[in-house]
């Protein structure tokens, strides 16, 4: 297949994917709850306040009618207003999604040198001290619960020790210049480098917690393809033309060995996103996994429909994104 | 043949037994040695081995209640009475975490059996049937993969009004798709074997061949993930019950257990540590014995 009808292809399941995710969200937030409007007012709320309540958020009309206006709302992106801040859901979801995103390349960027370092040195120093070091290192990664290890890293850093910031993304009389919306980004932009140290001494401890399990994956995969290469025959053959251990290691085997990493990378944006929601709620991130959460609790139905279904499509969009490099690199992937 | 089995005693009966299964004795010594020289695997075993008897012992194990409150004894510092100190609510913090250790168990359980029945029910259909059904099936498992898991499983539990009960449906309702693929993948590839096209010309029906011999070949891979899950499904309902989302006090999760002490962290540590450690040792053990079960049955390691 050609990589144009390719990528024509997966946008289109794209779109069928994504027709069917509204219609799960639309099942959660309109079919299932049996009475959302009690769950917002209370049990005892005067019938004329529901009767309002219940024509304001449209549930009034029969269920085919709710779901064609759902549907016509997200079309135009429209989520509707919060309940709770009572701003447009997608304004909502605009100024919390950049926080969200910077921390996740912070992780990114901590998970990959950190797992690459780690599964090279681990491969090469095979059943050294660093290998045990690096083993050990990623399977405490998969195990720790995220909001645990949090938990304790504050009481250590902030608390005890009074070496990092205790959450939040910026100081409280630092006001970082906001453009973009990424503090980091904007505060280098404007050369406004008080808010920067700010913002990267704040971003820190989330990034490690949230990047963590992600580092110890990839130093796993890292290890065991790099293990793999090295005992290929190219290998050998360049080691017997003399080249040196360093240009071998370098220049051979490691380009070959990072193909399945770039997966792995691909792969961790959701356990990212899924630990995101954990990571802001510990360190107060003012990030879209944070906005979730506070609107689940208080059952804001029009916050909760807006910013599922946006998390859905950007990690849906970022595995096709994956896809797609990927059948440019190897055109066996194109099936 | 058959009579002359019946004349035979029961000495010779279980010999005649042993013979026939000497292949798959075999196999299981094999497996056996190999579990032996896989240390991991075996401090993983020995993990979830505490676990279960902890799980299983539980009111042997403390004598105060998980969840009977006595004010007047709140926030000690672990002591030889309660060796994990006591929490806001003057709960022995030790029962609580030994406790838990049964709503952990009960949660692995419930999740495994209602998303393996899912899966595998979807995923054989898909598989054996192929074409249009195939199709449909397979783009309704995208739709639920096309979500992160926590964030769906959230949603469903908080809608699903946040309890014990509603976190094993969410997390299974999650979970399922892993199996689903699977057990498509295991009903192609039986499904195309030259026996089964001669079970089929002596006039098996479509059910037939699935329940007996689709089904049975694709259960054991099924079973390997889902020990490799085991781990994973501990971390979301622990995170659920962190969040407020899943499991609500008084009920002992673990996840919940740490939420509850987190406002008490800074003088009361031990309140959201000591659940915090359960959670990592557990979910390491399942992790090892994972890693162990997948080099078990690595073929190349297997020669």
């Amino acid at each position: 297949m050609k990589l144009g009808n390719y990528i024509l292809k997966r946008i289109f399941l794209m779109v069928i994917v994504m027709l069917g995710v509204a219609t799960i969200v639309f099942f959660i937030t309109h079919v299932i709850p049996a009475d959302p409007v009690g769950a917002i007012l209370g049990g005892n709320a005067p019938i004329e306040r529901v009767d309002e309540m219940r024509h304001q958020l449209g549930l009034d009309k029969p269920i085919t009618l709710q779901f064609i206006d759902y549907i016509k709302g997200i079309v135009h992106a429209d989520f509707g207003i919060s309940l709770k801040s009572s701003r447009p859901v997608l304004k909502d979801i605009i100024n919390y999604f950049p926080a969200t995103i910077e921390l996740a390349i912070a992780s990114m960027i901590f998970a990959v040198l950190v797992g690459v370092v780690l599964g090279v040195f681990s491969a090469i120093y095979r059943n050294k001290s660093i290998d045990h070091f690096s083993r050990v290192f990623s399977i405490l990664g998969v195990s720790m619960p995220v909001f645990w290890l949090g938990l304790l890293l504050l009481l250590l850093f902030y608390y005890h020790l009074d070496l990092l910031p205790g959450g939040g993304r910026n100081s409280l009389f630092i006001f970082p210049p906001r453009i973009t919306g990424f503090i980091l980004f904007d505060s280098v932009l404007m050369g406004d480098w008080t808010a920067f140290w700010d913002g990267l001494s704040h971003i820190i401890l989330p990034a490690f917690v949230l990047g963590y399990a992600s580092a110890a994956s990839i130093a796993r995969i890292m290890r065991a393809s790099m293990l793999d290469i090295l005992r290929q025959d190219f290998i050998r053959t360049a080691k017997s033309k003399g080249l040196s251990k360093r240009l071998v290691i370098y220049r051979h085997a490691l380009k070959n060995a990072l193909i399945p990493v770039v997966t792995i990378i691909g792969l961790s944006f959701g356990s990212l996103l899924s630990g995101a929601v954990l990571t802001e709620t510990i360190f107060s991130w003012p990030g879209l996994g944070r906005y979730i959460v506070n609107a689940l609790l208080v059952l804001d139905y029009p916050a909760v429909t807006g910013s599922t279904l946006f998390i859905a499509f950007v990690y849906s969009l970022a595995n096709l994104v994956v896809d797609i490099s990927y059948a440019a690199l190897d055109p066996r992937m194109r099936v | 043949m058959l009579n002359t089995v019946r004349n035979i005693g029961q000495k010779e009966k279980i010999k005649l037994f042993l013979e026939q299964r000497k292949p798959i004795i075999e196999d299981w010594k094999h497996t056996y040695y190999l579990w032996k020289s896989t240390p991991l695997a075996m401090i993983g075993t020995a993990i979830i081995f505490i676990f279960l008897t902890i799980a299983i012992f539980a009111p042997l194990l403390t004598s105060y209640s998980p969840t009977e409150q006595f004010m007047e004894e709140r926030l000690l510092p672990p002591s030889s009475q309660h060796i994990f100190g006591t929490d806001q609510y003057g709960r022995d913090v030790f029962s609580r975490v030994v406790y838990g250790a049964r709503v952990e168990v009960w949660i692995i359980f419930i999740v495994s059996i209602i998303s393996v029945m899912i899966g595998i029910v979807v995923g054989i259909t898909a598989g054996y049937f192929g074409g249009a059904v195939d199709e449909i099936l397979m783009r309704i498992t995208d739709m639920f993969l096309a979500f992160p898991r926590l964030i769906l499983a959230m949603s469903l539990t908080a809608v699903l009004g946040p309890n014990l009960t509603n976190t094993m449906i969410a997390i299974s309702l999650v979970d399922w798709t892993i199996y689903a693929r699977l057990g498509r993948a295991e009903a192609m590839k039986v499904k195309s074997q030259p026996y089964i096209e001669a079970i089929r010309a002596i006039g098996a029906k479509d059910l037939r061949i699935i329940a007996f011999h689709v089904l049975p070949m694709s259960i054991s891979p099924v079973i390997v993930q889902l020990t490799l899950r085991m781990g994973t499904i501990i971390l979301t309902a622990a995170g659920l019950g962190f969040l407020g989302l899943g499991a609500q006090p008084p009920t002992p999760e673990w996840g919940a257990i740490v939420s509850d002490g987190r406002n008490y962290l800074i003088d009361q540590w031990w309140i959201t540590t000591f659940p915090g450690i359960a959670i990592a040792f557990v979910v390491l053990g399942f992790n090892l014995l994972g890693d162990g079960i997948r080099d078990i049955l690595d073929p190349r390691l297997r020669r």
